[in-house]
């Protein structure tokens, strides 16, 4: 089976690419409104939507670049991933069942559209729509990249295939994604993730035994080998020091329930009621997704500084390199369907709340009532939107392309998360605070992205835009008159 | 103290921890043999791998930011449970209240901060050179990231799951729910009548 290895991983890919189109056909029938379109008809179960959450949190950044930093960093990274916990408690005490009751009482189809109601604010939807416009872009092209990528990596590695071209791979995953996203909008994005959830959760735990397996004397001869090396690399802070990897722990914790791909699946549920065991299923899934996570740059680094390995052209090769030379052909294959599967789960998410951003929420905000005919315009925004990305991508640098990727996570804390989190649970809270935090988040994080601006000891530019959009939030709101809420709100946020 | 003023002093605390980090020292000096060569306390580029980093002499790079790192990492603590029990605050009788959540949320809160505690002072002695022994696989610092830091919020999970249907959302808020959503569903059909005849703007609603 060895010498058919790349063949192998081709294969399992192809079977993952007509699971996804089945599914597009499939929720195609089922999509009859832009209620379905955007929301799944609030009709969801609790494995569909547990799921669809924790794999839209885990994108192509967790399987590529997550493993990447722990090759490179050591331990820094993996406070992104360990704070897994703590964001889902999160995500659940303060943002799930209050999101779902707006939705449910007022039909909301999106995350600015709830916010628009809290706030009683149209000013206050449209900046929320701006934000995850510009949160989406960046996002969208950094998954459409990574999906080239490896789809081109491993096309050529086929023996007999003609060359593929970037363009041509990203030509073909995108189709996928856009085939699947256009016909089944949420309802295709929401049933592709159980696939690629449950493909992340295998691959998460085969790979640790495999990682085991690879490193000489397993996990406490990889720990000792790094601990020889370079003491700090292993130790809990890993290279970066205490302020950076904690800085890391603020930002992702706190920023998670500020992510609209995410917390927009909070609103499709069928009862509120489930969330009890949606907390359950999405937080264990997650956990075991993680490990792929850590468990390949241990290896890795471990590998490489024993000499077992050669050196990787660039950290972000560690799970490719990890896979071809270590894991089985069959995980292998899984692995890379599972690497696709989080990488498109992410883009879904992204095509579907931009698409309502663009059709539902800015004209909304402008001129005060939806488009007609939303559920075609829908389609359209996807398509376009998702073609928008491929041409950006395209066009584009690069560079500009990882930092727009790197902007997107922070961008929706900084600018989401006082606003939906503290927000919504706090009558206190004014239109006027929440309007400047998300403004706050928007311009201290392009400043700092764009400017290159070095905080000290590796204190992540992100988690000072989230600390300081939070404290004015709450600043603001303590020092202005807050706005009296409709009964109804008022009612909501006692509930 | 109200819960929201808990919150925002607890941000307040955190710009200075990280403003205190900034006017902090950067670079730390390396010993390789008999040449000294100053480097970032963030990490610098590993001597043999050009795609690595590694971190240097830890107690020397730490010896402010360990302190102020406790210190930023107790006021997150704290702010994480401050913000929780915003989550599970209900308006009772005029009152706020966090019920039966109140002692759990109090308690985790601690537990949570004992255990950054314990991994501060383990990684003094770690980066001391005291010990590098491991523990479970990991050296022991790094051993309280992953068996105790990382699962320890599986007890706030349970805890929501154990007060979600007598304090979190009970039988009467779903039925309080249903009843907003009667409402707003008549509000909407009227709206949609009066539009009809011509009457004017449809009723409040962002579906």
């Amino acid at each position: 089976m060895e010498e058919s290895r790349n063949a192998v991983v081709l294969t399992c890919l192809l079977i993952y690419f007509a699971l996804c189109i089945g599914v597009g056909v499939w929720a195609l029938r089922r999509t009859k409104s832009s209620h379905d379109f955007f929301m799944a008809g609030r009709e969801l179960g609790i494995i569909v939507t547990a799921f669809a959450l924790f794999s839209s949190t885990l994108s192509g950044f967790g399987f590529v670049g997550g493993p990447g930093l722990v090759y490179s960093q050591g331990m820094t990274s993996v406070w992104m991933i360990v704070c897994g916990t703590v964001a889902s408690c999160f995500t659940f005490f303060l943002v799930a069942k209050r999101l779902r009751i707006f939705s449910e009482v007022y039909r909301t189809v999106s995350l600015p559209d709830t916010v628009a109601l809290r706030y009683q604010s149209e000013t206050s939807r449209f900046l929320t729509a701006v934000a995850i416009i510009l949160g989406v872009v960046g996002y969208l092209a950094a998954q459409v990249m990574a999906m080239a990528v490896v789809l081109q990596e491993i096309l050529n590695s086929v023996d007999g295939m003609p060359h593929v071209s970037l363009g041509a791979s990203m030509a073909i995953s995108v189709a996928v994604l856009v085939f699947y996203c256009v016909t089944g909008g949420i309802i295709a994005g929401v049933y592709t993730d159980v696939v690629q959830g449950a493909v992340m959760a295998i691959a998460g735990v085969l790979v640790v035994v495999a990682a085991v397996n690879a490193v000489d004397g397993g996990l406490a001869g990889g720990a000792t080998t790094l601990v020889n090396d370079d003491p700090e690399a292993i130790g809990p802070w890993g290279t970066l020091g205490i302020m950076g990897a904690l800085s890391y722990y603020f930002l992702f914790v706190v920023g998670a329930c500020g992510q609209p791909h995410i917390v927009t699946k909070l609103m499709m549920n069928k009862r509120i009621r489930q969330f009890k065991q949606i907390f359950l299923v999405s937080a264990i899934a997650g956990v075991l997704a993680a490990l792929l996570w850590i468990a390949i740059g241990f290896a890795m680094r471990a590998l490489v500084v024993a000499g077992d390995h050669p050196e990787l052209g660039q950290p972000d090769d560690a799970a490719y390199a990890f896979l071809q030379s270590y894991a089985h052909p069959i995980l292998a294959g899984i692995v890379f369907a599972a690497l696709f599967a989080a990488i498109m789960s992410t883009a879904d998410g992204f095509l579907n709340i931009g698409a309502a951003a663009i059709i539902h929420d800015i004209p909304k905000a402008i001129t005060g009532r939806p488009l007609k005919k939303e559920l075609f315009w829908a389609r359209v925004a996807t398509l376009v939107l998702a073609v928008f990305a491929a041409l950006f991508v395209s066009l584009s640098s690069s560079d500009l392309v990882a930092l727009l990727g790197a902007f997107g996570w922070g961008t929706f804390a900084a600018a989401l998360v006082p606003t939906v989190a503290i927000g919504f649970n706090w009558k206190r809270a004014t239109p006027l605070a929440a309007n400047v935090a998300i403004v706050s988040g928007l311009l201290v994080n392009f400043v700092i992205e764009i400017a290159d601006i070095s905080v000290p000891h590796g204190i992540h530019g992100g988690a000072i835009s989230l600390l300081l959009s939070m404290t004015l939030f709450f600043g603001i709101s303590l020092l202005s008159k807050p706005k009296p809420l409709p009964p109804e709100i008022d009612a909501i946020i006692d509930l | 103290m109200k819960l929201h003023w808990f919150v925002f002093l607890t941000l307040i605390g955190m710009c200075l921890a990280v403003g205190a980090a900034f006017v902090a020292p950067t670079e730390v000096a390396v010993q390789d043999g008999a040449t000294e060569q100053v480097v970032s306390g963030s990490g610098f580029q590993h001597d043999r791998f050009s795609t690595m980093r590694q971190g240097g002499p830890g107690a020397e790079r730490h010896a402010t930011t360990l302190w102020i790192g406790w210190a930023f990492i107790l006021l997150q603590v704290l702010f994480f449970g401050g913000c929780l029990a915003m989550g599970m605050e209900r308006r009772k009788d005029g009152g706020a209240s966090l019920g039966p959540a109140k002692q759990p949320l109090i308690v985790g809160t601690l537990v949570l901060a004992a255990i950054f505690t314990a991994l501060v002072f383990s990684y003094q002695r770690y980066a001391a050179g005291e010990t590098h022994a491991l523990f479970l696989g990991f050296p022991r610092p790094t051993a309280w990231v992953f068996y105790a830091v990382w699962p320890f919020p599986v007890y706030l999970m349970f805890v929501y799951m154990r007060i979600f249907d007598r304090w979190f959302f009970t039988e009467e808020d779903e039925r309080k729910v249903a009843e907003l959503a009667a409402a707003q569903r008549q509000r909407e059909s009227e709206g949609r009548k009066e539009l009809e005849a011509g009457g004017g703007a449809a009723g409040a609603g962002g579906g």
